[in-house]
């Protein structure tokens, strides 16, 4: 990992380095390209001296050499390149009857020259006076050192550039003439009787417009044919280094991912600042170089230019970098003198509290709303369209909160009902009320909760009881068997069978009260399965009370059915409906007052049917009727008979389970049972 | 003589299923868990019923029933304290063709062997007896509609002449449930009164007598809040 980073923050620094290299090339053979050179020459591989390009030239530097001699000798204090030059600086020798000027301070371009005025026998050169230039002969030797020369002796042109020949070219005023370039004074009237001996230095020593020429006719003879790849692949180079430099940015071997400094943290605004800041610097370097003159000079300007732009392109480099690492971190916008200023603010209206904050909001809408009059006063059209606007953000503002505020009241009123899956979501309430919001879903967790775990000790509960049951039974077989035979089995005396009557009784009812034990518990848990079909009420109480014909008239109690004219259908579990009804007609039988009436009434109302069984007891029913729905409790004092007293209570859970309600009304000695179901 | 096979971990109750089973003629082999009952199995070809207790240690009653049933086609009849609606149906569908609960009642538990037995041996004379004519039958429940007389597990039943008819109305359609209404209009051929219940005081009744627990009724079922019906069996 370490050596991945690494290599990654390497190969961004060689490609800073890279960058602008590629650059400089690029806007080289760019303006190469753009360059006006005849593309012929470069076709016919001429060398730079046979091209017109060097022809106009050497053209142009010969006019204004002649130019600056018709000046300099008429003793005048002239301005070149913004250096002064007096004719005093010359130095003055003779040879013979010719004086001659040395303008060594004329060195500025890659010509060396000497004008003879054949009238006024006077010679000028911009050759520095020495030994070997002490006479004209010397002089001229010097100058014919070099390949390249054009003279101009009793009007005839001796030259090595062809297209600077007798043919192309004439001396006149004091001035040459070429066809292609305008070159002379014409207007001057004065015509001296010069001899001009020019020549271009075989070794460029000075970067002058021939210098120049030069390298650009030389570099596009050889890249000429591959700039059409040339630039594009170097474009493609260009941008092929601004994901190495991206990708490298922020990585070190210290940290993984992003590192940031001090500069990456500030604002980003003080520190573009800061890049500028240093940019000008730089910019400064740039301007405080003015002139160029000498090849000296210009090494010195270049070299101050250079630093000026390193330091340019450093202060880009430092404002990039921390760019690209804020981005990459995602701190960019969290930088900006925008975001601070939204954070304070919000922070400043966090902290308020809501009362507070309606204030606020109201003083805010009331100068909107003034200032938008005010506009509308001065222009109707924006002020009625800033009006619009800001009432409806504040529609839309209020919306938010109503709507909220619906959706907590729906909740809450989905709790209240018993309904605790509900979950509302932050982002579906505003802010103020996410408090509320979060408050209601834990609440409403823990309710739901609460529920499970009262469901599950109620299955464990059930779960215990029937195990429990199951080990009960074992020995209960045994008993009820053995006290079967032992009655088959020939006693001594009655109390034998009395007593062997009671333990057969007795076990029975352990058998039973075992059963309904298991049986209630689960119809509480609700660990039943239900198996709803539709049922016909009629049916179902003529079917039971056939079942129990024969145990009534045992009792001497007389049924009275009373039915509506049409069938009632209800949806329940077949089995669990007869178990219901069974222990109602069960408990008649057992405790209603012999030679009485037994009430059966079926009424349907509001698509419900209610079915309502009424007796008189046998015994004084001095309990309430909530307290006779409890388990294990009877009406009578006495537990002679049999039942486990769970027959109620076990009624109830199956009809509730069906979805039904289980009621019981106690008048005096009148029973009342009223079981109601939804009718199909 | 026909051999039993009582299989309990409960000693005093296979001796006391022992005392009952003897009193009506039945020779008894006991075994205390599932894997002494396999073993008398596979040492005696001659068992002709099995009662098979389900909560044993070693092997348990289910699992035997299992091994048992992969080569054997005796009757098994579950005896367990588990009364639930799925230990039944486990039972029943991994080889029981009874189940009987704990506590039993033991004259429920002989009629059931007896049951049992008889279905088991005498198996071959039935089917001659379905050809015939004016018999309607469901299980071991038969009605011959010439001699008038009922019989269930071989044993001929008294009935009244309505309930005689009511049973060979419903035994007729065997399977199909029948409202109070439809069977007084299908018996009497009349129109039924609103409030009648004696239909179902009849139905009662004949439960009584041709079951051997009109609680848990094997041939006369009543689909509550619906009708009657005659349970189809073979």
């Amino acid at each position: 990992m370490n050596k991945k980073v690494c290599l990654s923050r390497v190969l961004k620094n060689i490609s800073y380095i890279l960058f602008p290299i590629i650059l400089t090339i690029l806007v080289f053979l760019v303006f190469c390209a753009s360059y006006p050179i005849e593309r012929d020459a470069i076709k016919e591989r001429l060398n730079y001296y046979q091209t017109n390009l060097f022809a106009e030239n050497y053209a142009m530097e010969i006019f204004s050499t002649i130019e600056t001699v018709n000046i300099l000798r008429d003793d005048v204090t002239i301005s070149v390149d913004g250096y002064y030059y007096r004719d005093t600086e010359s130095i003055k020798e003779s040879d013979g009857d010719i004086t001659i000027n040395y303008y060594s301070h004329l060195r500025g371009t890659n010509l060396v020259w000497l004008i003879i005025d054949n009238d006024t026998k006077e010679a000028f050169t911009n050759l520095t006076y020495s030994i070997d230039t002490s006479n004209l002969d010397n002089i001229k030797n010097k100058i014919h050192e070099n390949e390249v020369y054009w003279e101009y002796e009793n009007e005839i042109i001796k030259t090595t550039v062809d297209k600077l020949n007798n043919d192309n070219i004439q001396y006149i005023n004091s001035g040459i003439k070429q066809q292609s370039v305008e070159v002379a004074d014409v207007n001057k009237k004065e015509d001296y009787n010069y001899t001009i001996y020019t020549a271009v230095l075989d070794d460029l020593e000075y970067f002058d417009n021939i210098y120049s020429d030069r390298l650009i006719y030389n570099t596009l003879k050889v890249v000429n044919r591959d700039l059409v790849f040339l630039i594009p692949i170097l474009v493609l180079m260009l941008i092929g280094l601004i994901p190495v430099i991206i990708i490298g940015i922020g990585r070190n071997n210290k940290t993984e991912g992003t590192a940031l400094n001090w500069y990456d943290k500030i604002l980003i605004e003080l520190a573009a600042l800061i890049a500028i800041f240093i940019g000008c610097i730089g910019t400064v370097f740039i301007v405080s170089v003015n002139s160029v003159s000498t090849l000296v000079s210009f090494i010195m300007a270049m070299s101050v230019i250079a630093v000026g732009l390193i330091i340019i392109y450093l202060s880009c480099i430092m404002l990039f970098e921390t760019i690209v690492k804020r981005i990459k971190t995602h701190t960019f916008v969290k930088t900006t003198i925008a975001y601070w200023l939204y954070i304070k603010i919000k922070e400043f209206i966090g902290d308020m509290k809501i009362t507070k904050k309606l204030v606020l909001y109201f003083i805010l809408f009331i100068i909107a709303n003034l200032i938008s009059f005010a506009i509308m006063w001065s222009d109707g059209f924006s002020g009625l369209v800033l009006t619009i606007i800001l009432y409806a953000i504040t529609y839309a503002y209020m919306a938010k909160r109503v709507k909220s505020y619906a959706k907590i009241n729906n909740a809450i009123d989905n709790l209240y009902k018993g309904n605790t899956d509900i979950q509302l979501k932050k982002e579906d309430v505003c802010k103020e009320m996410q408090n509320i919001a979060e408050k209601i879903n834990d609440i409403a967790g823990g309710l739901s909760n609460a529920i499970e775990e009262k469901l599950k000790s109620e299955r464990l509960k059930t779960e215990l009881i029937t195990n429990v049951s199951h080990d009960i039974k074992t020995p209960l077989t045994s008993i009820i068997n053995y006290v079967d035979l032992l009655k088959k089995e020939k006693t001594d005396g009655e109390k034998a069978e009395e007593y062997l009557n009671i333990l057969d009784n007795k076990s029975q009812r352990l058998k039973k009260l075992t059963e309904d034990l298991v049986e209630a518990s689960k119809a509480s848990a609700g660990a039943i399965k239900l198996n709803m079909e539709k049922l016909n009420v009629r049916e179902l109480i003529k079917q039971v009370s056939g079942e129990f014909e024969d145990k009534f008239k045992a009792h001497q109690l007389e049924e009275i059915i009373s039915f509506p004219e049409n069938d009632i259908y209800i949806m329940a579990d077949s089995r669990y409906m007869y178990r219901i009804l069974e222990n109602m007609y069960s408990n008649i039988s057992k405790y209603a007052m012999e030679g009485t009436r037994v009430y059966t009434d079926i009424t349907e109302k509001d698509n419900n049917v209610y079915i309502q069984i009424k007796n008189v007891s046998k015994q004084k029913l001095n309990i309430s009727a909530d307290e006779l729905m409890q388990r294990f409790v009877r009406g009578e004092a006495s537990r002679n008979t049999e039942g486990s007293g769970l027959g109620l209570s076990i009624a109830r859970s199956l009809t509730e389970l069906q979805q039904g309600t289980f009621n019981i009304y106690l008048d005096g000695d009148l029973f009342k049972v009223t079981i109601q179901f939804a009718t199909i | 003589m026909y051999n039993i096979l009582v299989c309990d971990d409960d000693k005093e109750i296979v001796k006391a299923i022992e005392i009952y089973l003897s009193k009506e003629g039945y020779n008894i082999l006991k075994a205390y868990n599932g894997m002494e009952a396999l073993e008398i199995l596979k040492n005696n070809d001659n068992i002709h019923l099995i009662i098979l207790d389900i909560m044993m240690p070693k092997l348990d009653g289910i699992e035997t029933a299992n091994i048992i049933r992969k080569d054997k086609s005796i009757p098994i009849i579950m005896l367990s304290a588990k009364s639930e609606d799925y230990d039944k149906i486990a039972g029943l569908n991994n080889g029981a063709d009874d189940y009987v609960t704990k506590p039993f009642n033991p004259l429920e538990l002989i009629a059931r062997v007896n049951s049992q037995i008889r279905r088991y041996t005498t198996l071959g004379s039935m089917v001659k007896k379905d050809e015939e004519d004016n018999i309607y039958k469901s299980g071991d429940l038969i009605i011959n509609d010439s001699t008038k007389v009922v019989e269930v597990d071989g044993k001929e039943v008294k009935l009244t002449p309505t309930e005689y008819n009511i049973l060979k109305f419903l035994t007729k359609n065997k399977g199909v449930v029948y409202s109070i209404e439809q069977i007084y209009e299908n018996v009497w051929e009349e129109e039924s009164y609103s409030a009648e219940n004696i239909i179902a005081v009849h139905i009662r009744h004949i439960r009584e007598k041709i079951e051997i627990n009109p609680r848990e009724p094997r041939y006369l079922k009543v689909i509550w809040g619906i009708g009657y019906k005659i349970e189809k069996l073979d």
